[in-house]
C-alpha cells in the first residue's frame, strides 16, 4: 500500500497553475506581470525559465514561492492550494516547502555563516544545540567547515552562495526556487552552483526551478521554459 | 532572534551607544525625580512625625506649619487637663525666620518647645538647646552656611550660640533650628501666646475621638491627629511642587521611548530588506515583531544599567554639593524604573513593529 500510495504522490506534480494571472495596478496603470499560465512541473524536474527583463519570471517565481497571491486562478505547490493559505500559513509552507536562493545571496549581514543556517532551523523550532549541530553538518557539506564562524562580507560570492544554498537545504524543501543563482558569481564559482543544484536533483530527488540568463544552465536543465510578455511556453 | 537582534543593534555601536546613553540619561532623569520626590515627602514628614504629639491644636482655622497662621493663649493649655485621656501637653511655637551666618543673610524655621522629646530628631553633635542664647542647628544649615560648634548665628537680630548639630530637618527650602521656649517667644514677639499645643494621650485613648472632644469643648481651635497634621503639611508640597515632578518623570519616560523608537525604527528600515527577505524564506511575523521588540529591549536595559548607577553617583555628587537636595535613592526606584523601562521599549517597538509588517517578502527578489 505504502509503494503504491508514494508512487501515487511521486506521480502527482508538484507545481500546477491554472489559468493564472497577475496584475499590478489598476486601470489604465495596470501591468499584467503574468498572463493566464497554466503550468504543471513533475518531482525531480531541473526547470529553467528564461526570458528577458520584464517577462515575469520573478513575478511567476514569487507566486510559487507563495510571496505574492495570483490575481485570479490558482496555485498549487507541494500538494498545498496558495490561494487558501493566509500570510501566516503561507510563512509556514515558505519555511517548510521551499528553498529559495537568491541572485545576491540574501544573507543576513550581521550573522556567521552558521547562524545563518542556523536561523532557518531555529524558526522551524529545533533546539538551539540541534540547530547548530545541523546547520554545521549542512556547510560541512558544502565544503564550508573553515568558514562556519565568517560573517557573509568575510566569505567570497561563491561561499555566500553555498552558504545560501545551504540555508535552503535546511529544512529538507521538495521544491527549491532559484532566481539568477549565478548572476553575481564568475564563471568558476557559477559552475559549481550549477553543478550543486544539479546535485539536488539527481542525488536528493529534490525539484528545482531556476531563473537565469545563464545559458551554462540550459545544459543541466531537464526542461527549459521561455517566459515572455508574462506568458509561458515550453523552450 | 535574540542573536540577530543582538548583533543587527552592534552593526553600528556608535549609535547602539548613543541610544544607550540617551536611554540612560531618561531613566537618570526619571530616578533623580522619583528620588526628589520621596526625599522631599520624608524630610517634610521627618520631623512632624518626630514630635511627640498625638494629637496638634491650633488656632481655629489653621492646619499646618507653613501656610496659616496659628496663636493660641499659653495658659490654654490646662483646659486639655480637664480630659482624664491626656497625659501631657507642650506649647510649640516655630516661624521661618532670617537669620545671618558670616555676614549672608539665611533663613531657618526657628522652633521652641517645652518638650525636650520633641526638639531634633537627632543630634550629631553638641547638645540640645537647654539656656537663653543657644540654638541647635540642622547639618544641612550648618554644611550650607559653613558653620559649626561655638560659632553665633545671628536670629532676628539676636546672637545665639550654635551648641548642637542635627539631623532630620531639612525640608529643602529652609531647614529646623531649635531653641527653649521662652528663647522662640522672644525672638517672635509671643509672650504668653503659642503656636500649636502638642497633646499627648494616654495609651488607650483614641487621637480620633479626642479630636472630636477638644473641637467640641472649644469652638476657638482646630485639631488634628498626628497623621492628619503631616499629611496637611505634605499637601502643601503634594499640591503644588510634586506634580510637577510627575509631569517631569513622565517627560523623561517619553523621552526615553522616543530614543529607542528612533533607534529601533532607524535600524528596522535600514535593515529592511533583510526583514523582507526573513519573511522571504518563511519567518512568521511574530518572529520579526519579537526581533524589534528585542532589540528595543536591549537598548531600554543596558540604558537602564548604565542608568541606575549613574543616578546614584550623581545624586551623591549633588548632594555633597548642594547640601539641601533631598533626593534619596531606594532599590525599589531601580525596580520601579526596570518595570517602565521594559513597557517604554515595548512601546517604542510599535512603530517598527508596524514598519516590518508592511515590508514585501517578494523584495527578496531584488538587488
Amino acid at each position: 500500500m505504502e509503494t503504491i500510495a508514494s508512487k501515487a504522490a511521486s506521480l502527482s506534480p508538484i507545481v500546477d497553475l491554472q489559468d493564472v494571472c497577475k496584475t499590478y495596478g489598476s486601470g489604465r496603470t495596470a501591468v499584467q506581470a503574468v498572463d493566464h499560465v497554466n503550468l504543471t512541473i513533475q518531482p525531480q524536474e531541473f526547470v529553467l525559465l528564461l526570458g528577458p527583463s520584464g517577462a515575469g519570471k520573478t513575478t511567476l517565481l514569487s507566486l510559487l514561492g507563495g510571496l505574492l497571491q495570483p490575481t485570479s486562478g490558482t496555485v498549487h505547490v507541494a500538494g498545498v492550494n496558495l490561494n487558501r493559505l493566509n500570510a501566516r500559513q503561507l510563512a509556514h509552507f515558505r519555511l517548510h516547502r521551499v528553498g529559495f536562493v537568491f541572485q545576491f545571496f540574501q544573507l543576513m549581514s550581521a550573522l556567521t555563516a552558521h547562524e545563518n543556517v542556523e536561523l532557518v532551523l531555529r524558526l522551524a523550532g529545533r533546539s538551539r544545540h540541534a540547530a547548530r549541530h545541523e546547520a554545521e553538518g549542512l556547510l560541512h557539506r558544502f565544503g564550508l567547515s573553515q568558514r562556519l564562524t565568517h560573517l557573509p562580507a568575510h566569505l567570497s560570492g561563491g561561499e555566500q552562495q553555498r552558504v545560501a544554498l545551504a540555508r535552503a537545504l535546511a529544512l529538507q524543501p521538495p521544491l527549491v526556487i532559484a532566481d539568477e543563482p549565478t548572476g553575481s558569481l564568475d564563471s568558476h564559482l557559477g559552475e559549481e552552483v550549477i553543478r550543486l543544484l544539479r546535485q539536488l536533483v539527481d542525488e536528493e530527488g529534490r525539484t528545482v526551478l531556476v531563473a537565469s540568463h545563464d545559458p551554462r544552465l540550459m545544459k543541466a536543465a531537464t526542461r527549459v521554459l521561455q517566459c515572455e510578455d508574462g506568458k509561458v511556453r515550453e523552450g | 532572534m535574540l542573536i540577530l537582534a543582538y548583533r543587527n543593534l552592534l552593526v553600528h555601536k556608535e549609535r547602539f551607544l548613543l541610544a544607550t546613553f540617551g536611554v540612560a540619561c531618561s531613566i537618570v532623569l526619571v530616578l533623580f525625580l522619583m528620588g526628589l520626590y520621596d526625599g522631599w515627602r520624608e524630610n517634610m514628614e521627618s520631623y512632624l512625625r518626630h514630635v511627640h504629639a498625638d494629637v496638634w491644636v491650633g488656632q481655629k482655622g489653621a492646619a499646618d506649619l507653613f501656610q496659616t497662621f496659628s496663636l493660641l493663649p499659653a495658659e490654654g493649655e490646662h483646659m486639655f487637663y480637664e480630659a482624664e485621656e491626656v497625659e501631657k501637653v507642650a506649647s510649640f511655637v516655630g516661624r521661618l525666620l532670617t537669620c545671618e551666618a558670616h555676614g549672608r543673610r539665611c533663613y531657618t524655621f526657628v522652633v521652641g518647645v517645652n518638650d525636650k522629646d520633641s526638639g531634633p530628631v537627632r543630634l550629631l553633635e553638641g547638645r540640645g538647646a537647654e539656656n537663653p542664647g543657644e540654638i541647635v542647628i540642622d547639618q544641612v544649615f550648618a554644611r550650607r552656611e559653613h558653620l559649626a560648634l561655638g560659632d553665633t548665628l545671628l536670629v532676628a537680630g539676636a546672637p545665639l550660640r550654635i551648641v548642637g548639630i542635627a539631623q532630620g530637618g531639612n525640608c529643602f527650602l529652609y531647614q529646623y533650628a531649635f531653641v527653649t521656649l521662652a528663647q522662640a517667644r522672644q525672638l517672635f514677639g509671643l509672650a504668653g501666646m503659642v503656636n500649636y499645643f502638642l497633646v499627648q494621650l494616654a495609651d488607650h485613648a483614641s487621637p480620633e475621638e479626642a479630636v472630636a472632644r477638644i473641637e467640641r469643648t472649644s469652638a476657638l481651635v482646630s485639631a488634628y491627629t498626628k497623621e492628619q497634621f503631616v499629611a496637611n503639611n505634605i499637601a502643601l508640597t503634594g499640591d503644588n511642587f510634586l506634580p510637577i515632578l510627575r509631569v517631569l518623570e513622565i517627560l523623561g519616560v517619553i523621552v526615553g521611548s522616543a530614543v529607542i523608537g528612533l533607534t529601533v525604527y532607524t535600524l528596522t528600515v535600514e535593515r529592511g530588506p533583510e526583514y523582507g527577505i526573513l519573511k522571504a524564506i518563511g519567518a512568521p511575523d511574530a518572529a520579526l515583531y519579537t526581533t524589534a521588540a528585542l532589540q528595543a529591549l536591549i537598548c531600554g536595559i543596558c540604558g537602564w544599567v548604565l542608568g541606575v548607577p549613574s543616578s546614584w553617583g550623581l545624586m551623591a555628587l549633588a548632594q555633597y554639593a548642594v547640601p539641601q537636595f533631598p533626593a534619596v535613592s531606594y532599590l525599589h526606584h531601580a525596580a520601579w524604573v526596570l518595570g517602565a523601562t521594559l513597557l517604554m521599549s515595548l512601546a517604542a517597538a510599535i512603530a517598527p513593529a508596524r514598519r516590518v509588517a508592511r515590508i514585501d517578502p517578494a523584495i527578496a527578489f531584488k538587488g
